[in-house]
């Protein structure tokens, strides 16, 4: 049978120069073609191109999104970033199995409509539990809301699917000669995600059904993700009013307040007063009134550095960008440094890589500008760390300033050639970061011939393809090379020999993006902010427990307690404050009691955790550490190139006895074992990914042993464990029946007026009679 | 290129040529540095971890194929972190790895006997080559092959398909087919040492222990009581079952290669341990179990306990300087397999004695075991072999039969031997010899149990007419994926997958046939384990 077109082939091969190191972005076209890659297309692919067999197997195995089989007719895609997990993403998981029939290890309904698949971190982790169904994203989805979501889904028309599905283009021109009032909406994944596109839709009709003198103009990240969408009206006088948790049916109320029909636009200056601004915050999902404190609290600790014009310009409107200061360092730098200046700056800045290790990025640069020949500047926007979501926003929202940065680098260095590898997860931040690369290419600010200085810089986007290893700067150069993302041995360093071969600068997305602030502010100006080894600021991604989350950015040397307490606006209500994940899979677990801790390279790698590329997820006293690390060993096992034996094999077995644990299988002598093994792993990798993997480990039986101990008595104290909790219904029952309505084990007999009781052998523990029980009368023991 | 730097590898002072790794480097100063998944032909690959070295100042352990030589640098290459990482990475790879070293029939037969291995050669009409590989584990396979309870045959794994291949008798054919023939194989005796060892007590512990010792060219007298030799076998078991003619022919060959027997000689009477000791080096215990003998061994000063006679855990020492003791009167089992594995053992341990001043050590079969197969497995790992029914039915005269009836069951025709060959399973490695994660396991004392945990399921892919490839056995390495690439075969290999779930594979969904056209017996030679070998080895 053959089920694929020739032509179709043969069109995709044709846009590619080199094939072989174009094997995973001819198989992402094959595979947008077909939703999966048909056998036959690819036997064809090796038939009349140079791409052997081998090679096309061994990538598009390697690389998760390739699907070899034929999925249902929509996809559901259930996140399961870290955010997510510690929010119920596997309950979530097993209701949508559950709604859907699916059998537990099938993953398609019999009537191929649905398949549903695990997803790495979408970085919308404000909004876990997070759900996409064929591209569109669902957020704060419970057990108990899937049945909704999925009759939600079904009923869109394809149109409207596709609208969803898409992200927005263009916006709408000002009328008449006086100054629109604009209506800005955020538009980053976690907006739209959490319904912007309608807002807007509906902001849209409201002006051309009105014929008010107003525009909707998109805005980048905020950061204030947890009360998405977030609306900012500025009057026609500059004004600014913030509304959050925005619904399509809301925009009636809000634009009769501010946008007047016609020639009533004047009439809007009366009712605003306020000129800081203020958000409307709240749990409930309404637009409500609130006080300006909590916006002080959210604000007043943060520093703007590589988030500086927050929420005020259009990521993708260059005019804009540079009306704000953009690309005047770039111009600046071409004009009138020489190189080595510029690494000097770098050098008395203090900056130090955001990806991770924190290696300072002025040595890095150096070492690649001693280099002759050709040399290749990457930008590693491959942001896999389940819970982290920096990267993405960045790339969304101020694309022009990673390029600016990118390209000072470029500069300092003596590259003329460059990529970005960014994750498929971000279709918005490739688009965004396409667009303002053919942007600046037209302007002469990139491409041939910069600023008419004789310099040029070529900038490519490659799209990663589910593998978090391609994090790793020598399996990223793999991947861009067109094979399996396995990590090559260091020394040589791509500073040496990287990129096919040639000396290569590799840097985070958030380390360029810090570059044009400090070249147009001084070096003296960054490193006036952060610690003695940590200057600037760090952006994170703060999610979990947390009444507040969001994208912040912080001095160096603030303390934990004072992000979660003040920013995050502490603990959930009624929940007792745990610990801090940090630095994702490679990270670890600082306990509430050293919370005092600097937010610093040094003190948190001194504490068991890193400063990694950021995701920082907050814990509460309902979140098992045992299961935190079997989470994370999940993730990294999962994970794993499979290259070297304690990687491959190590996690899986230290995985394994931390299943043992959950299960309430495990002895005494497991703990020692699961040590010794962890730190063997940590010792004997090759890579950065086997290295810290054992992190999350390690450090929770540092600060929480007593857990792993209380597991071993057959006790979860979180109520998280599965195999290790109970649910009963005591006395407060008052007979409502809910929880017998919503049970999908059928465990609780239907009994109004009377006590229900869950029958032990048919309950699931998928938590929902306690979620729906209106009179605390579900025990979780 | 011809700059030399200094450096120090285990306080050795060395000059190596700049770029050289460590490996080679240490190499060249003859240094070993074990490694599974270098072959220099394709380059270091940086996968196994099992060359890991400590160099002085790094964090981390290194591998040695891959790191370069750096001047000034001090590296350990047998630190007690580097044995110990050695020895993990190798317990993590056996964790993972299905399938058996040994098969179950000889890791379940008391002697060791490697019925894998002769059963083959029957296939093949080794005959001569057969009763070699029975002769090294024991003396007396024509007497056991009459009187065994078939021990081997309740591990075998072919029971789980069917019934169990025929082992037992499949021995007694090989050993009574050399005993029937002009000259009957007689071992290799070492020249002569010197050194000489009494044994006293002519059962099957004794015999087979003077039939070892006597093949390291140690001279042995048998001391036995009674008029003839044989002890039990002669004595205890009925002649039905096991006619004198072939114990007698099984021990003139005992006889033939230089064991000397001096019968009528009573323990506690002619016969003095004390003496013993002044004009041999060594003396062996091999009297059996009865009473009186034991009271005999109290008086000569040998400890005894509730079991029998005390001896050492691994020297089979008893409590008197150079005695040592095996079989029944050590510990009773009524098995004369057992006791001739004993004395097989004691043998060992006493040449080493002997010619070391130390006891020999018996080293335990090394083996990963697979354990219980699946239904789908063991039908997956019946390809290529005979689907025939047992031949040797459990009957004598039509009567079922529990217990191995000795002489009353008619011994094989060739032809009939053949086709019993052939049901064997070969449950054993094709590379016993020269798997390289085996050798090293031994070498660093890996426990195969120390992780446990989800093993890959057996499969094979038996359709290349020179090698056979099982996944379960592959470490990850890539060497084959290297040599497909190296030589431009036109499919080649590949990774397929990744994390623990990684394998090796023709791409495509292709076979190994299709895959493999030039390199196949490269690949091989050259896999470190026995995840690719070749159809015919070890025949």
């Amino acid at each position: 049978m053959i089920n694929y077109s020739k032509e179709k082939i043969d069109a995709i091969l044709a846009k590619y120069e080199v094939k072989e190191t174009s094997v995973i972005p001819i198989l992402q076209d094959i595979q947008k073609e077909y939703r999966y890659l048909p056998k036959e297309a690819l036997e064809y692919v090796c038939s009349v191109s140079s791409i052997t067999p081998a090679r096309i197997t061994g990538v598009s195995t390697f690389y998760t999104h390739f699907r070899h089989t034929q999925v249902g007719k929509h996809f559901i895609q259930v996140c399961h970033g870290t955010a997510c997990h510690v929010k119920g993403a596997q309950l979530v998981t097993d209701s949508v199995k559950r709604h859907l029939k699916i059998a537990v290890n099938a993953d398609t309904d019999k009537d191929r409509l649905f398949t549903v698949d695990r997803a790495a971190c979408f970085g919308c982790c404000t909004l876990a539990p997070v759900v996409k169904i064929d591209g569109i994203t669902y957020g704060h989805i419970t057990p108990q809301s899937v049945p909704d979501m999925i009759g939600g889904f079904l009923k869109l028309s394809g149109r409207q699917k596709k609208k969803l599905a898409e992200k927005n283009a263009g916006f709408a021109p000002g009328k008449n000669g006086l100054k629109p009032v604009e209506v800005r909406i955020g538009l980053g994944s976690c907006c739209v995600a959490g319904g912007s596109q309608s807002v807007r839709e509906e902001v849209d009709r409201y002006i051309a059904m009105s014929g008010a003198n107003a525009v909707t103009k998109r805005v980048g990240c905020v950061g204030v993700c947890s009360h998405t969408p977030l609306v900012e009206i500025i009057t026609s006088q500059g004004l600014s009013i913030h509304y959050t948790n925005v619904k399509p049916e809301d925009i009636g109320k809000i634009a009769k307040k501010h946008i007047k029909p016609g020639n009533l636009t004047r009439r809007l200056s009366v009712a605003v007063k306020n000129i800081t601004g203020s958000f409307y915050l709240d749990d409930k999902n309404a637009p409500k009134e609130s006080g300006d404190a909590e916006l002080n609290n959210f604000l007043e600790k943060q520093k703007r550095i590589t988030l500086e014009y927050s929420g005020q310009i259009d990521p993708i409107d260059i005019e804009e960008y540079i009306t704000h200061e953009g690309f005047k360092a770039l111009e600046t730098v071409l004009k009138t440094k020489e190189c080595d200046d510029v690494i000097e700056e770098i050098k008395e800045s203090g900056l130090r890589g955001r990806g991770g290790a924190g290696f300072p990025t002025w040595k890095k640069w150096a070492l690649v500008s001693r280099k002759e020949g050709e040399k290749y500047i990457i930008c590693n926007g491959d942001e896999g760390d389940p819970g982290a979501f920096m990267d993405r926003m960045l790339l969304e929202s101020y694309p022009y300033r990673v390029l600016e940065g990118m390209a000072i680098a470029a500069y300092a260095i003596g590259a003329s050639k460059g990529i970005l590898y960014i994750r498929d997860e971000y279709p918005l931040a490739i688009e965004h970061i396409e667009e303002a690369i053919a942007v600046c290419e037209k302007r002469g600010m990139l491409g041939f011939n910069l600023f008419g200085t004789g310099v040029s810089l070529n900038l490519t986007v490659k799209k990663g393809a589910g593998a978090f290893v391609c994090g790793e700067e020598t399996a990223l150069m793999e991947s861009v090379e067109g094979r399996r993302g396995n990590p090559r041995y260091r020394p040589p360093f791509p500073a040496e020999k990287g990129l096919f071969g040639k000396p290569t600068l590799i840097n985070n997305v958030e380390t360029y993006a810090n570059v044009p602030w400090i070249m147009r502010n001084g070096a003296g100006a960054f490193a006036g902010t952060g610690t003695e080894n940590s200057k600037g600021t760090k952006v994170f991604a703060l999610a979990g427990k947390i009444t507040r989350g969001g994208l912040i950015e912080v001095p160096m040397g603030i303390t934990i307690r004072d992000i979660v307490e003040n920013i995050g606006g502490g603990p959930l209500k009624g929940r007792k404050f745990k610990a801090v994940q940090i630095g994702g899979p490679s990270g670890g677990c600082i306990p509430e009691s050293l919370a005092d801790t600097k937010v610093d390279y040094d003190r948190l790698t001194e504490k068991g955790a890193i400063m990694g590329s950021g995701g920082m997820v907050v814990l509460d006293d309902t979140d098992c550490m045992v299961d935190m690390a079997k989470y994370f060993l999940e993730f990294t096992q999962d994970e794993s190139c499979g290259k070297c034996t304690f990687c491959r094999i190590g996690t899986k077995r230290m995985k394994e006895l931390l299943e043992k644990f959950t299960e309430g299988k495990a002895r005494e002598t497991d703990i020692i074992e699961l040590e010794e093994l962890a730190v063997k792993v940590k010792e004997n990798s090759l890579c950065g990914l086997g290295k810290t993997a054992p992190n999350p480990v390690l450090s929770t039986l540092k600060y929480f042993k007593d857990e792993y101990e209380a597991h071993i008595k057959g006790k979860c104290p979180a109520g998280k464990c599965k195999a290790l909790i109970k649910y009963n219904i005591n006395d407060k029952c008052i007979g409502c029946t809910l929880c017998a309505q919503n049970c999908p084990g059928d465990a609780i007999a239907f009994k109004p007026y009377e006590k229900h009781e869950i029958d032990q052998t048919k309950c699931i523990k998928c938590d929902t009679c306690k979620a729906v029980c209106k009179s605390e009368a579900v025990d979780r023991t | 290129m011809e700059k030399e730097i200094s450096i120090e590898i285990d306080k050795k002072k060395l000059s190596v040529e700049e770029g050289a790794t460590i490996l080679s480097a240490a190499e060249a100063a003859g240094i070993k540095i074990p490694t599974l998944c270098y072959y220099k032909a394709v380059g270091a690959i940086t996968s196994c971890f099992v060359c890991v070295v400590e160099v002085e100042g790094k964090k981390h352990l290194v591998p040695a194929c891959t790191a370069k030589a750096e001047p000034d640098m001090v590296i350990t290459t047998n630190s007690r972190k580097v044995t110990d990482a050695r020895k993990a990475a190798l317990e993590l790879l056996l964790s993972d790895h299905n399938g058996d070293c040994e098969g179950p029939c000889r890791l379940g037969c008391p002697a060791n006997i490697e019925s894998p291995k002769f059963i083959n050669e029957i296939l093949h009409r080794k005959y001569g080559e057969a009763i070699k590989t029975i002769k090294k584990s024991v003396a007396l396979p024509a007497v056991l092959g009459r009187i065994c309870p078939e021990i081997c045959e309740k591990t075998c794994r072919r029971a789980k398909v069917d019934q169990p291949v025929a082992i037992c008798h499949l021995r007694r054919f090989v050993a009574d087919r050399d005993l029937s023939s002009k000259v009957p194989y007689h071992p290799e005796i070492k020249e002569n040492t010197g050194k000489k060892a009494a044994v006293i007590g002519s059962g099957p512990a004794g015999l087979s222990c003077a039939y070892y010792l006597r093949q390291e060219g140690i001279e042995v007298t048998v001391f036995d009581a009674r008029e003839q030799p044989g002890g039990a076998l002669r004595y205890a078991i009925s002649k039905e079952r096991l006619p004198v003619s072939v114990l007698d022919s099984e021990i003139r060959i005992i006889r033939d290669i230089g064991v000397k027997f001096e019968h009528g000689k009573r323990l506690g009477k002619e016969l003095r341990v004390a003496e013993l000791l002044k004009s041999y080096q060594a003396v062996f215990i091999g009297t059996g179990s009865k009473e009186e003998d034991l009271e005999a061994l109290k008086t000569e000063g040998i400890e005894t306990g509730k079991n029998g006679v005390v001896i050492g855990k691994e020297t089979m020492m008893t409590s008197v300087f150079g005695v040592f003791a095996g079989g029944d009167c050590v510990s009773k089992t009524g098995l004369a397999v057992r006791s001739v594995a004993s004395g097989r053992i004691a043998a060992k341990i006493m040449v080493g004695f002997l010619l070391q001043g130390t006891p020999g050590k018996d080293k335990k079969l090394f083996s990963v075991r697979m354990g219980p197969l699946s239904e789908a497995e063991l039908s997956e790992m019946m390809i290529g072999f005979s689907s025939e029914k047992r031949v040797l039915k459990n009957l004598v005269d039509g009567k079922q039969i529990k217990e191995n009836p000795g002489e009353a069951r008619k011994n094989f025709t060739d032809d009939e031997a053949l086709k019993e060959a052939a049901r064997c399973m070969r449950c054993d490695c094709r590379k016993l010899r020269g798997c390289r994660l085996k050798k090293i396991s031994e070498d660093y004392g890996a426990d195969r149990l120390k992780y446990q945990g989800e093993r890959r399921k057996f499969a094979q892919d038996a359709s290349h007419p020179l090698v056979v490839y099982q996944p379960g056995k592959c470490i990850a390495c890539g060497i084959c994926v290297k040599i497909t690439e190296q030589h431009k075969d036109e499919l080649g290999l590949t990774f397929i997958g990744r994390g623990f779930t990684i394998k090796m594979g023709a791409p495509l969904g292709a076979n190994m046939s299709e895959a493999m056209k030039l390199v196949a017996k490269e690949v091989a030679v050259r896999c470190p384990t026995a995840a690719v070998t070749i159809k015919k080895d070890g025949l």
